[in-house]
């Protein structure tokens, strides 16, 4: 198994903070998938973050990045990574395509970051000064600022949130797309289903520790409940069982009640991954 | 080195587009009403004193409105994950800044030429201005980065100001003989002043030497010991 980053004992401290923000993890990121760092606000997944992207330094333990010591790595490191930061990253008094012009500027290799703009329909607001974009807008050029290079590993930070259902997927749909060209996806987010839909892996950050190493389908099956809940009318009343998954094909009172009653609703016990996320972090609320 | 003449052409743009240069234009004209007013011995006298207050310590105001304006817009995280050093994100800012410094030195000495017929060793000027530019630029990087904004940097630099020409007052009233004159060089601005004023008028070249190495030597300290190693912390905060 490839890794592109190895990470080990990883700690960190802000000068002026009395304890570790980050406490001793470890993980791995296998390379082509979608991995997803989870936690609630102030877990330490932006710090993580961070340190992965050499935007902070002074960090014990060890982080291997393609094999290597990420020290060792100058700044030759962000020819082949894309940051996609969650706050707007543009200047305001320049149009789109003159910020997209002026961060292509500074790399070997670009993409055609026009095409990327009508992608996620900014293409006719090309020539508009990104202060008067909208906030969904200034996210979706966060994106394509994120992709200019062409990266291997990209790290997205909330990549779809404050965005409205139909940019939000051109998103997601263009992260599975690049997950298919065999790139390396780093995602922090909150939203949870993003995280369904998107991630491969998950790792779950809880006051700097880490407190699971998952997949969003093995998660579901252990924190969920092997039952199926069905609504049916007997007559003229509703009537609701509920039916244990194991051997189900067999239980004679469930294969009574479909074949028989007019079935309203099935639904499985599956547990929602914001279920999964308060239990796994201990958060009651979340951001 | 390409990266880094990119990086200047963009410096470059935003001041216009900012209307940085605009501001730094509009104070190089109010310089030139002072200046049109005083005979041509006064004006050769008040010069350098007004030079020094557009390159050094306006320097510092530009430098500090475009560092709060990356700030805010997050900008300047963005270029540090980009294939560019913090040395050539610095080295652009300083050039941008003396970019500045020049056009308002080519407003109110060109002026200064065709209306009072002023002599001046235009070469000298340039390489000294570099000094007073760097100089006060690297100062003005302490005072940004040691502020949480735009606001509380004017403050101490409103404190600056005040230590930077008391040299010159306590001088040119004569409270102080010119016995003492080698102290006030430890002013920046002092300094800066005395290497204009040379560019203008025959001065002891020595002590030309000696502002000279101690403004670049002082500009270049601070940004090595002190700007790069801060700059990068105080840009990604918040």
């Amino acid at each position: 198994m490839a890794y592109v980053f190895e990470v080990k004992d990883l700690c960190f401290k802000y000068p002026k903070h009395q304890e570790d923000t980050i406490k001793s993890i470890s993980f791995s990121v296998e390379k082509g998938i979608i991995f997803g760092l989870l936690g609630p606000s102030g877990a330490g997944k932006s710090t993580t973050q961070k340190i992965l992207t050499k935007l902070l330094t002074g960090y014990t333990g060890s982080i291997l990045y393609d094999g290597k010591d990420l020290n060792t790595y100058n700044k030759s490191y962000y020819e082949n990574i894309g940051v996609g930061f969650e706050m707007p990253v543009h200047f305001n008094k320049l149009t789109a395509l003159e910020n997209l012009k002026y961060f292509a500027g500074l790399y070997k290799k670009t993409i055609n970051y026009e095409e990327l703009l009508r992608r996620v329909g900014l293409y006719e607001a090309k020539d508009q000064m990104v202060g008067e974009f909208s906030k969904g807008m200034k996210i979706r050029l966060n994106f394509v600022r994120a992709l200019l290079n062409n990266p291997e590993v990209i790290f997205l930070d909330e990549p779809t949130n404050g965005l409205d259902p139909k940019n939000a997927k051109v998103i997601k749909d263009i992260i599975h797309e690049l997950k298919n060209q065999g790139k390396t996806i780093f995602i922090t987010t909150h939203l949870m289903g993003d995280v369904e839909q998107l991630c491969d892996k998950v790792v779950f950050i809880t006051r700097g520790k880490i407190s699971q190493v998952s997949t969003p389908r093995e998660l579901k099956l252990k924190y969920g409940k092997k039952e199926i809940y069905v609504e049916y009318l007997n007559g003229n009343t509703r009537k609701k069982d509920t039916f244990s998954l194991e051997n189900i094909g067999s239980d004679e009172t469930f294969l009574s009640v479909i074949k028989n009653y007019a079935i309203e609703t099935i639904h499985s016990g599956e547990t929602s991954m914001e279920d999964i996320f308060i239990k796994v972090t201990g958060e009651e609320k979340y951001e | 080195m390409s990266s880094l003449l990119h990086l200047i052409k963009g410096e470059i743009i935003r001041l216009f587009k900012y209307k940085i240069i605009f501001f730094g234009i509009l104070v190089s004209l109010i310089w030139l009403l002072v200046i049109g007013f005083q005979t041509p011995e006064q004006a050769q006298a008040i010069i350098p004193l007004l030079i020094v207050t557009d390159s050094g310590l306006m320097a510092i105001i530009l430098i500090g409105a475009s560092f709060y304006f990356e700030k805010q817009e997050n900008t300047v995280k963005s270029l540090l994950v980009s294939p560019v050093s913090l040395v050539q994100v610095l080295i652009a800012k300083v050039v941008s800044a003396i970019f500045t410094a020049f056009i308002s030195l080519i407003i109110v000495v060109g002026f200064a030429i065709i209306f009072h017929g002023l002599e001046v060793q235009i070469l000298k000027l340039f390489v000294y201005i570099l000094a007073v530019v760097i100089s006060h630029t690297a100062i003005g990087y302490i005072l940004i980065l040691r502020s949480k904004d735009f606001m509380a940097m004017l403050v101490k630099y409103a404190g600056l100001m005040l230590l930077f020409y008391t040299p010159t007052l306590l001088i040119s009233l004569e409270i102080v003989g010119s016995n003492l004159e080698i102290l006030a060089f430890i002013s920046p601005s002092y300094s800066g002043e005395f290497l204009i004023q040379s560019s203008f008028v025959k001065l002891d070249v020595v002590k030309q030497l000696i502002a000279y190495v101690y403004l670049m030597v002082l500009g270049m300290g601070i940004y090595v010991g002190y700007v790069y190693k801060k700059f990068k912390k105080v840009a990604i905060e918040g």
